[in-house]
């Protein structure tokens, strides 16, 4: 049987509907969000993607009374893994490769650096416990009262665990605007910093890719790559304040974790455990080989491989990457830090 | 771990051709997106079978894929059949997960929150919950088909473009769909009389 054009709607022309569907239809049809919901969603949305209280270029996310008080509203935990998991990504947090060196580049310090054009920034203390994680975070205010540029080069490391430093710097000023601004306590206001640092690293993240579609009068978007370092320390927090899981063994096989639980773990498991976190993207690939985060998946499976050491097949990951997603920020920060094309 | 790990993209192949011009890509920005069919994703997502408990949930979901997606949105088509295609593939990965926890996607707890609850009452309630219990009978890809088509009110070329589908599979599934409906529904109503 074949058809040539569109048939009568049941939701618009209830005549033509079944009777006994009617009701239904017409229910279905004018069933919405109120206006309150929306707001309140486009509100808790627009915290993922302005970023509005994260600072250019600094690790200042979880420091901002405002981002943190925004972000206290957020009801949804998963959401916010998710956004940080995607900042963290693409921007400098968790890349490794120094262009040229070809080796990750390593410092034992319990400090944050922030890097712009190359200088060397005043260096932030940080530490974190169980309880009660203070992420010094440094200055900066947000990029829209700055004007800065996005993507400042940042140095980020953990107390125990080696620098992470991503050498994406491009166009950047915000290093000039690094002053200390207060501390947060992960402890008791942990979700409401985990959000607002993944509000951050969300925007951060995308950035470039919406730039795109957005050009300049999307100037208060342009946040840079520190809010994601917020982001992946917050989450190191959250590390150290439980077990770490092991995946493969004890999970159960009905009930596969979830794809952000996955690459969640897997971000944990990155700077002081790669060869586990490479372990759970190739799970997160058996799970769910096309799955909505396969692009972050891939990108956290490079880096993982970079920390462990093999240049060599992260090198090949990374040009099959920007095969398949060339236009991706990813992809781009590929290119520039292990000079691919 | 070589490329074939890799998909050349793990978009639908409607996500990957769907386009829209220069000047409606210009005009995009991710606000406006959210401020102009953030309520249709909503009405989307809630009849592809996504609870009232965990609209916010998937809504947010939906719109961090469009977040990261829409620099790359090209476009040669509209942008809600861009949207729809992502809302469907995010409520899709819902109720997998829904059934892995041996959830039933169509237990609705009480709505509290929407106009039409509050203006039209208990008995919208009550033909909310029948639709959705007819919905759930049917087939995810007639599903897909009938909420796009009916609730989304794409035309279906933008149907068949979003789910990825030849446009004669999409009437085929819309046509069976209405006709599995129609049987769940004469089914509810004995069921409704014998008691």
């Amino acid at each position: 049987m074949t058809y040539n054009e569109d048939p009568t709607r049941w939701t618009s022309s209830p005549d033509d509907a079944p009777e006994l569907l009617r009701g239904a239809f017409a229910a279905g049809r004018d069933e919405g969000p109120s206006r309150g919901q929306m707001r309140s969603l486009a509100l808790k949305i627009a915290a993922a993607s302005a970023g509005g209280a994260v600072a250019v270029g600094t690790v200042k996310a979880a420091s901002a009374g405002q981002a943190v008080a925004t972000a206290a509203t957020w009801s949804v935990g998963k959401v916010a893994t998710a956004v940080a998991l995607a900042g963290t990504l693409v921007t400098g947090g968790a890349l490794v490769w120094r262009s040229g060196t070809e080796r990750p580049e390593r410092e034992v310090a319990g400090s944050a650096r922030v890097n712009a054009n190359g200088t060397a920034a005043p260096e932030a203390a940080e530490s974190e416990s169980a309880l009660g994680t203070s992420a010094q975070a440094r200055g900066g205010t947000s990029a829209q009262a700055r004007g800065a540029a996005r993507a400042p080069e940042i140095s980020a490391q953990r107390a125990d665990g080696p620098v992470v430093e991503p050498l994406v710097a491009r166009g950047v000023s915000a290093q000039e605007h690094a002053t200390p601004e207060g501390a947060v306590h992960a402890g008791e206001a942990s979700r409401g910093a985990q959000h607002a640092a993944a509000a951050g690293a969300s925007k951060g993240g995308n950035d470039s890719a919406l730039d795109k579609t957005r050009g300049a009068a999307s100037e208060k978007h342009k946040l840079a790559a520190g809010s994601a370092s917020s982001a992946a320390r917050v989450e190191r927090a959250k590390a150290t304040a439980r077990p770490s899981a092991t995946l493969s063994k004890s999970s159960k096989p009905t009930a596969p974790p979830s794809e952000i639980e996955l690459l969640h773990r897997a971000q944990i498991a990155l700077q002081a455990r790669p060869r586990e976190a490479f372990q759970l993207t190739q799970e997160h690939r058996r799970f769910y080989p096309e799955g909505e985060f396969a692009q972050e998946r891939d990108a956290l499976a490079i880096q993982a491989l970079l920390r462990v050491g093999d240049t060599e097949k992260a090198r090949d990951l990374a040009a099959s990457f920007i095969r398949a997603y060339p236009s991706s920020p990813h992809a781009h920060r590929f290119r520039e830090a292990m000079g691919l094309r | 771990m070589r490329g074939s790990h890799l998909k050349t993209a793990n978009e639908p192949a409607s996500e990957r051709q769907i386009a829209v011009s220069d000047n409606d890509a210009q005009a995009l920005s991710f606000d406006a997106v959210i401020a102009e069919h953030g309520p249709y994703v909503w009405r989307v997502l809630r009849r592809l079978g996504v609870r009232s408990a965990d609209i916010e949930d998937v809504w947010q979901e939906t719109f961090i894929v469009v977040h990261r997606k829409l620099g790359s949105f090209e476009g040669r088509a509209q942008l809600r059949t861009w949207l729809s295609a992502i809302a469907v593939r995010v409520a899709s990965d819902y109720r997998s997960r829904a059934y892995r926890r041996r959830e039933q996607a169509t237990d609705e707890l009480p709505e509290t929150g929407t106009a039409a609850s509050q203006h039209e009452g208990l008995l919208d309630q009550e033909r909310r919950a029948l639709l959705d219990r007819l919905m759930a009978e049917l087939k995810p890809e007639q599903r897909e088909v009938v909420v796009l088509y009916e609730f989304a009110e794409l035309p279906m070329q933008e149907v068949a473009e979003a789910l990825g589908c030849p446009l004669q599979t999409a009437y085929s599934r819309l046509h069976a769909g209405r006709k599995a409906l129609e049987q769940a529904a004469r089914r509810e109503a004995a069921k409704q009389g014998s008691r």
